[in-house]
């Protein structure tokens, strides 16, 4: 589906956080906000939902911790049982170390899959063009026109008094 | 932001009420002296020692975040100030610990250690006098680097210039290498010590978890403190909270993360001169402790704050940083009480009135402090 789109660019992640919000409040519709790093309260300002990656991390991290225990019970108490200095074969603090690492490795991994997968960012997909600076140093807030109570100029207007800098209209698939 | 200078005043009653506990638990402590001297003395190491790491806590948060330039906490800059106002209380305290030290310290003993081949070895390090002027260099070192943060801090209200923050910069610069040495070599004198024969080369970072752990408590319970009654309410948010949750989940981690470190390798290479140790922590009701020290120091916090609606919360975060300081009182009484107290844990007055009399005098002293500069500094704010 194709939309047609202003971007305004920002500088500073206060002023964008502002615009977002009087973007809320008027009932302008977002498509999205790209920036360089976190910002702090941008969630809220935007009204996205709690994301529910932290479960991923957490089953991750279960599944690792069990796999870790698991396998090193089965491998040196079950399968192919040593004496090691005397310890016991299912000694436990001794499967502690490699444990905890694969459940770092799982809870990263799955999250990071997780995340991929969730926002289509498969191996060859194309970045949006235009918005290289938001990995650098600029915000893009993407507003999409398609309320006839908004004219073109008011958008533009609206984030020129935010302190957008740039204002770009798109036309085309901004997901 | 507005530069007006708002100032905090705690209740009259409370701080009343903080002064009348320490004093009752000084008190205790002097009665203790002519009933068990043995018992009131290792009561007295375990307070002065939480006393020190609270103070010594707030020197490396101070240190931490000027040296990483971090602007979230500015707001709450006062408090990790505040508490090393402790400091100069804690050098007294240091002073009256020599008054303990023949009873505490096997190695003070000269009968001892000309029976003792090992500790004969030792005696040019571990003697009464070198043992004093260390005390004395590493206190003199702390609140000398400390006091120069804080007042450098201080008068940065009244215009920030680059000069003013170098300044800062270079004290907090100093004070990171030092710290690391001397409180490590404070911890080995102080609690290792205890034990001549023994040793652990990552005892340092034992206790530097537990200084982080505790002061990171007391920083918790402060914030949530100043913010519902105090002068704060404006300043600190629901972010700040959140991120000091999570410096307490990693805290927590940390603290599990060196003391497995510690145990699993003692415990796997099983060596006699290093397990005597852990078979003392491990037998009858000391055991049931070691396993209560875990739980309430690492498994509480890291479970409790990882939803993020936990960690956003007042209510949550001072119950969780009490459960802290309970659990930091039990890891010393673990640390100090097992070559002292003998082969069951005794656990009464004598080792409970002195900590909870640290515990509030060091608030009490934090609380004073904070009324002595703006509660928060007024320029460096976002």
């Amino acid at each position: 589906m194709k939309h047609h789109c202003y971007i305004g660019f920002f500088e500073d992640e206060h002023e964008l956080l502002s615009a977002v919000g009087v973007c809320r409040e008027r009932g302008i519709p977002i498509v999205d906000v790209v920036s360089p790093f976190p910002v702090h309260g941008l969630d809220d300002a935007l009204g996205i939902r709690p994301s529910r990656l932290p479960w991923v991390t957490l089953f991750g991290g279960a599944a690792g911790l069990s796999l870790g225990l698991w396998f090193q019970y089965w491998s040196t108490a079950e399968n192919f049982p040593i004496d090691v200095g005397g310890k016991p074969w299912d000694s436990y603090p001794a499967f502690v170390p490699v444990a905890f690492e694969l459940t770092i490795l799982f809870a990263g991994l799955s999250t990071a899959f997780a995340l991929f997968v969730r926002s289509f960012l498969w191996p060859g997909k194309k970045t949006a063009p235009g918005l290289e600076v938001t990995t650098d140093h600029r915000h893009a807030l993407i507003l999409e026109q398609r309320d006839a109570r908004f004219t073109d100029s008011e958008l533009e207007q609206l984030l020129h008094e935010h302190g957008a800098d740039e204002i770009r209209q798109e036309y085309g698939d901004m997901s | 932001m507005s530069t007006t200078f708002k100032m905090f005043q705690p209740s009259p009653v409370r701080m009343r009420g903080l002064a009348t506990a320490s004093i009752l638990g000084a008190f205790i402590f002097v009665i203790g002296l002519f009933v068990d001297p043995l018992r009131a003395w290792s009561g007295y190491l375990m307070a002065f020692i939480y006393f020190v790491e609270m103070g010594l806590a707030g020197g490396l948060f101070l240190c931490a975040l000027t040296l990483s330039s971090a602007r979230w906490a500015t707001a709450l800059r006062r408090i990790p100030e505040a508490m090393t106002a402790s400091l100069p209380y804690a050098f007294m305290f240091g002073l009256l610990l020599m008054g303990g030290v023949s009873t505490i310290y096997e190695w003070s003993h000269a009968a001892v250690v000309e029976a003792d081949p090992l500790l004969k070895g030792k005696a040019s390090y571990l003697n009464g006098g070198f043992f004093f002027l260390r005390l004395v260099v590493f206190f003199l070192l702390w609140i000398w680097l400390t006091r120069g943060m804080v007042s450098v801090s201080r008068r940065q209200d009244h215009g920030d210039d680059a000069v003013l923050a170098r300044s800062r910069f270079r004290y907090a610069a100093l004070f990171l290498p030092i710290f690391a040495i001397t409180f490590s070599l404070a911890s080995i004198d102080w609690i290792q010590s205890l034990e001549p024969h023994w040793f652990s080369t990552i005892f340092g970072l034992v206790t530097l978890s537990s200084a982080g752990m505790s002061g990171l408590a007391i920083c918790m319970l402060l914030v949530v403190y100043l913010r519902d009654r105090g002068a704060m309410r404006k300043t600190v948010t629901a972010d700040h909270l959140d991120d000091i949750g999570k410096i307490c989940i990693g805290f927590a981690l940390f603290w599990g993360y060196i003391w497995f470190c510690q145990y699993m390798l003692i415990w796997y290479t099983n060596m006699p001169e290093e397990t005597p140790y852990y078979a003392l922590r491990h037998q009858g009701s000391w055991q049931v402790l070691t396993w209560v020290n875990v739980t309430l120091n690492w498994a509480v916090p890291f479970f409790v704050l990882m939803p993020k609606a936990a960690r956003r919360s007042g209510t949550v975060l001072t119950r969780v940083a009490i459960v802290m300081l309970i659990g930091q009182a039990l890891n010393l009484y673990i640390l100090v009480g097992p070559p002292l107290l003998g082969d069951e844990p005794i656990y009464g007055l004598w080792e409970f009135a002195p900590v909870v009399g640290a515990l509030t005098f060091f608030l009490w002293c934090t609380l004073r402090a904070l009324t002595q500069a703006p509660i928060v500094p007024t320029t460096g704010l976002d």
